[in-house]
C-alpha cells in the first residue's frame, strides 16, 4: 500500500463511517452522500428531476431516496422547482446553503490531501 | 531512491506515530481509570483499544508494528531475561487487530480502501478485535509461563477493551459530528 493517497480514501472513508455513530449530525451520512451523488449530476447537468434520482439509485428503493431528498430539502440543501410546462415533474436544485457546504467541505478535503502529501 | 526513502521514511513515522499515540492513550487511561484496572494487564476500561481498530484499519501491518512497539513500552518489566516474554505478550496487542479485522473483511466484505464503511462495521471489528486480543493475550500470558487461570482477567479485557473502544469513537464521532454541524450552520 503506498503511504499517501490510499491512506488517505481510508481515513476519509473511516470518518464518513464514524459520524455515523454520532446522534448529533445535522446530516445523516447517507443525505451527505446523496447531497454529493447530486452535485455530481449538476456538474453534469442543470436539469436534474426528482424521477431520475430515484430511478437512479442501484441499492436504494426509490422511496428511501425520496425520504433522504426530503430530508435534505427540510434542512435547506435543495430544492424543488416545479416544471411550468408539465407539473408533473418537479426539479431538484442546489440552495446557496448546499453550494457553500459542498465548498467547505472540498477545502477540508484539500488541505487534508495536502497535509498529508507534505508529510 | 529518493521514492523509496519517503516510503520507508513515511512508514517509519506511521509505526512511531501510533506507538507514540498508544503510550499516551495508556498513561491517559491509567490516569483516569487507574481504580478500575483488575491487574496491570487487565482493565475494565481500556481506552488504547480504540488504536487497535483503527490504526490497522488505516495503516494495516505498520499500524499494527506501532502497537507492538508502543505495548512493548507500556509493559510494566524490560528485564532482558524477560525479553521472549515481553515481546510475546506486546505482539498480541498488535496480532489481535490483524485478526479481527481480517474476520470481519472476510465476513462483512469491507472493502480495502474501506468504501461502503459504515458505522455497524466499524462496531463489529472493534467487538471481534477485543474478543481476539481477550484471546491471543491470555495466551502469550500462557506462554510466557504468566497465565495464572483467572478466568474473570479474561472477560476484564473483552469488557475493557469494547468499553474503552465505545467511549473513544463516541468521542471521535461526537467531534466530527460537531465539526460539521459547525460547518453547516456557516454555510
Amino acid at each position: 500500500m503506498s503511504p499517501t493517497q490510499p491512506t488517505v480514501t481510508r481515513l476519509l472513508n473511516m470518518l464518513r463511517a464514524l459520524r455515523e455513530l454520532s446522534s448529533f449530525s445535522d446530516l445523516t451520512a447517507d443525505e451527505e452522500q446523496l447531497l454529493f451523488d447530486l452535485v455530481l449530476r449538476w456538474h453534469r447537468s442543470d436539469a436534474i428531476t426528482v424521477s431520475d434520482v430515484m430511478l437512479d439509485a442501484e441499492r436504494t428503493s426509490a422511496s428511501t431516496i425520496y425520504r433522504r431528498l426530503l430530508g435534505l430539502k427540510e434542512k435547506g440543501m435543495i430544492a424543488f422547482r416545479v416544471d411550468q410546462r408539465d407539473k408533473r415533474v418537479k426539479f431538484v436544485e442546489p440552495t446557496a446553503k448546499a453550494d457553500d457546504y459542498v465548498q467547505r467541505l472540498s477545502r477540508s478535503v484539500d488541505q487534508l490531501v495536502e497535509g498529508s502529501q507534505a508529510a | 531512491m529518493k521514492g523509496l526513502c519517503q516510503t520507508v521514511g513515511c512508514r517509519a513515522l506511521t509505526v512511531a506515530g501510533v506507538a507514540a499515540a498508544w503510550v499516551m492513550f495508556f498513561n491517559v487511561n491509567i490516569a483516569l481509570f487507574a481504580p478500575l484496572a483488575n491487574s496491570p494487564r487487565a482493565h475494565w476500561i481500556f481506552l488504547p483499544a480504540a488504536l487497535r481498530v483503527l490504526s490497522v484499519l488505516l495503516f494495516d501491518g505498520w499500524g499494527a508494528a506501532g502497537l507492538m512497539v508502543g505495548a512493548y513500552f507500556t509493559l510494566s518489566r524490560h528485564g532482558l531475561a524477560d525479553l521472549p516474554g515481553d515481546l510475546l505478550i506486546a505482539a498480541s496487542s498488535a496480532l489481535a487487530p490483524l485478526v479481527g479485522i481480517a474476520a470481519c473483511r472476510r465476513w462483512l466484505h469491507i472493502a480495502w480502501d474501506l468504501s461502503g464503511l459504515r458505522g455497524l462495521h466499524i462496531i463489529a471489528v472493534s467487538v471481534a478485535t477485543a474478543a481476539a486480543n481477550a484471546v491471543i493475550l491470555n495466551l502469550a500470558l500462557a506462554a510466557a509461563g504468566q497465565f495464572q487461570g483467572n478466568l474473570m482477567r479474561i472477560a476484564t479485557v473483552f469488557v475493557g477493551d469494547v468499553l474503552g473502544t465505545a467511549i473513544m469513537l463516541s468521542m471521535i464521532a461526537a467531534m466530527l459530528s460537531l465539526i460539521t454541524r459547525r460547518v453547516a450552520k456557516q454555510a
